[in-house]
């Protein structure tokens, strides 16, 4: 049976339930990036 | 009550769109995810109870991980029939109540009741939670079995990248509020994840018997490792496939928790007076958003080149990598860029391991019990975070109580995980199609369907 009407549920229903686990995550990475940023504040000093 | 949670009653309707799925299984592997992030509350704990010390504390953070494995392993044949829906649901009733137990306990001040709580009740819901939306992002995706489950495990390493910065900035609110801060911030987690998790509950389905992706035709690239049998939890752990992947997992997991545990005083060590304990805490940030890309880049990759020859490339290039490492530090090429490539390579590995190892399992046992056998399989999880941070923390108290720098050690701790990759590579190498004897047979597999 192969699959009829993918289209049947709806693309803006499909698109808020990946928004409700994009939002969490994407500010998880904010914070994330912005801690690594530091790595990279400080990396000229110590690369060669 | 609980009728809603049946496997019946969550068969996806006709015209279901196949994509509204992995957003459920992140929901749930992003909320248990946070056990990663649980070093965030060390300090606090330490500061809250002077009687409690860092070794006592961290012994929370084990055996949540240790009934995460040990779970999944028991309750992996019990999920297969219940129907991801239900086990999802027990894991957030388990893992929320983790956090109010744990709440109750740090109130109390009783490490075992925090014992009790984040370690075994939620542990019990972290390894609930892990393994049950595989088989069904399986079912939905086969064609891409190792971009669904990729996505899905995914979730898990950005689990922390959400919970530290939460767990951090909840306890600085309630401590500027004058409340306690911890136990406050246990409660308020564990309600928020609960009602995280209690989405993906209410979007998961199962496709219905027969289903298929339109334009499928039903098998995916040729290949003798990838069977069209399925083989059941009980007989699929007897087979010498079972120990070899428990081998590939166990090895490739100790080897990234080599890097790990010791990441932020490695690079520190390694440049001493040029990295200091920010930047190092940024290496840390670095690791952990590649060891989530690694997850779905890998995984992902996997449907192109075949599980075996990731793992192959894990094995080859991992320990090189390895072996080089220890090379880019100040006495030698004193090259912090080089160090910081690599070892983000390394933990895309590590991560890739973790989520392309599920889509192997299916490839050999087919899809029937694949959530249990994945199960089973994630107690060489639990056996490598043991094992993983005695090799390393073993090494160097010797170094330290023998008075020796501290820097020396981590070459041989980088070497020995080089060695334990070679035997990754062996085991990976010696991967055959399952024999025969061990496959389902369709009456057998039709009455246990039944029984389901």
């Amino acid at each position: 049976m192969a699959e009829q009407a993918a289209t049947k549920s709806s693309p803006l229903l499909v698109a808020v339930v990946w928004l409700v686990v994009i939002a969490p995550t994407a500010w998880g990475l904010t914070h994330t990036v912005q801690s690594a940023l530091k790595l990279f504040a400080s990396a000229p000093a110590a690369s060669h | 009550m609980l009728n809603f949670l049946d496997r019946d009653l969550s068969v996806a309707p006709e015209g279901y769109n196949r994509w509204l799925v992995p957003p459920a299984a992140l929901a749930i592997h992003l909320a248990i995810g946070q056990v990663y992030a649980f070093s965030v509350f060390k300090n606090p704990l330490l500061a809250y109870d002077h009687s409690w010390n860092l070794k006592a504390i961290g012994y929370i953070f084990s055996i949540a991980i240790a009934f995460l494995g040990i779970s999944a392993a028991v309750f992996g044949a019990w999920l297969e029939k219940a129907g991801p829906r239900r086990a999802m649901f027990y894991a957030a009733i388990c893992f929320s109540a983790g956090f109010f137990i744990a709440a109750a306990g740090t109130s109390m001040h009783s490490l075992p009741l925090i014992y009790l709580g984040y370690g075994v009740v939620g542990g019990i819901g972290l390894g609930l939670g892990y393994i049950s939306p595989v088989s069904t992002l399986i079912k939905w995706f086969p064609d891409r079995p190792g971009l669904a489950t990729g996505l899905a495990i995914m979730g898990f390493g950005g689990g922390a990248m959400i919970g530290g910065p939460l767990a951090i900035q909840l306890m600085a609110y309630f401590k500027s509020a004058g409340q306690p801060s911890i136990p406050f911030t246990f409660m308020t987690m564990g309600a928020a994840y609960f009602i995280f998790m209690m989405f993906g509950v209410f979007t998961i389905r199962v496709p219905r018997e027969g289903w298929k992706p339109g334009g499928w035709s039903g098998t995916n690239k040729a290949s003798a490792l990838i069977s069209t049998h399925n083989v059941a939890v009980s007989e699929a752990w007897k087979t010498p496939q079972f120990v070899l992947l428990w081998i590939i997992l166990f090895c490739n997991v100790t080897a990234g928790i080599g890097i790990l545990e010791q990441a932020s005083p490695m690079i520190q060590d390694f440049f001493k007076g040029h990295i200091d304990a920010v930047a190092a805490g940024g290496f840390v940030g670095l690791l952990s958003i590649f060891n989530m890309a690694g997850r779905f880049f890998w995984a992902s990759m996997s449907d192109f080149l075949g599980r075996k020859v990731t793992y192959f490339i894990f094995f080859t290039l991992g320990p090189i990598l390895f072996f080089t490492l220890p090379l880019t530090r100040g006495d030698h090429l004193n090259s912090v860029p080089l160090f910081v490539v690599i070892a983000v390579v390394i933990l895309s590995m590590y991560g890739g391991g973790f989520a392309t190892i599920p889509a192997y399992l299916k490839d050999l046992f087919g899809g029937y019990n694949v959530s249990a056998i994945h199960g089973r399989l994630l107690t060489a999880w639990s056996t490598a975070g043991i094992v993983g941070p005695l090799i390393v923390n073993g090494i160097l108290d010797h170094y330290v109580a023998n008075h020796m720098n501290r820097q020396d050690a981590y070459p041989l701790i980088l070497h020995i995980m080089c060695g334990l990759l070679v035997v990754g590579f062996v085991a990976n190498l010696s991967v055959r199609p399952v024999a025969e004897r061990y496959w389902l047979n369709e009456t057998r597999q039709a009455a246990q369907h039944a029984a389901h």
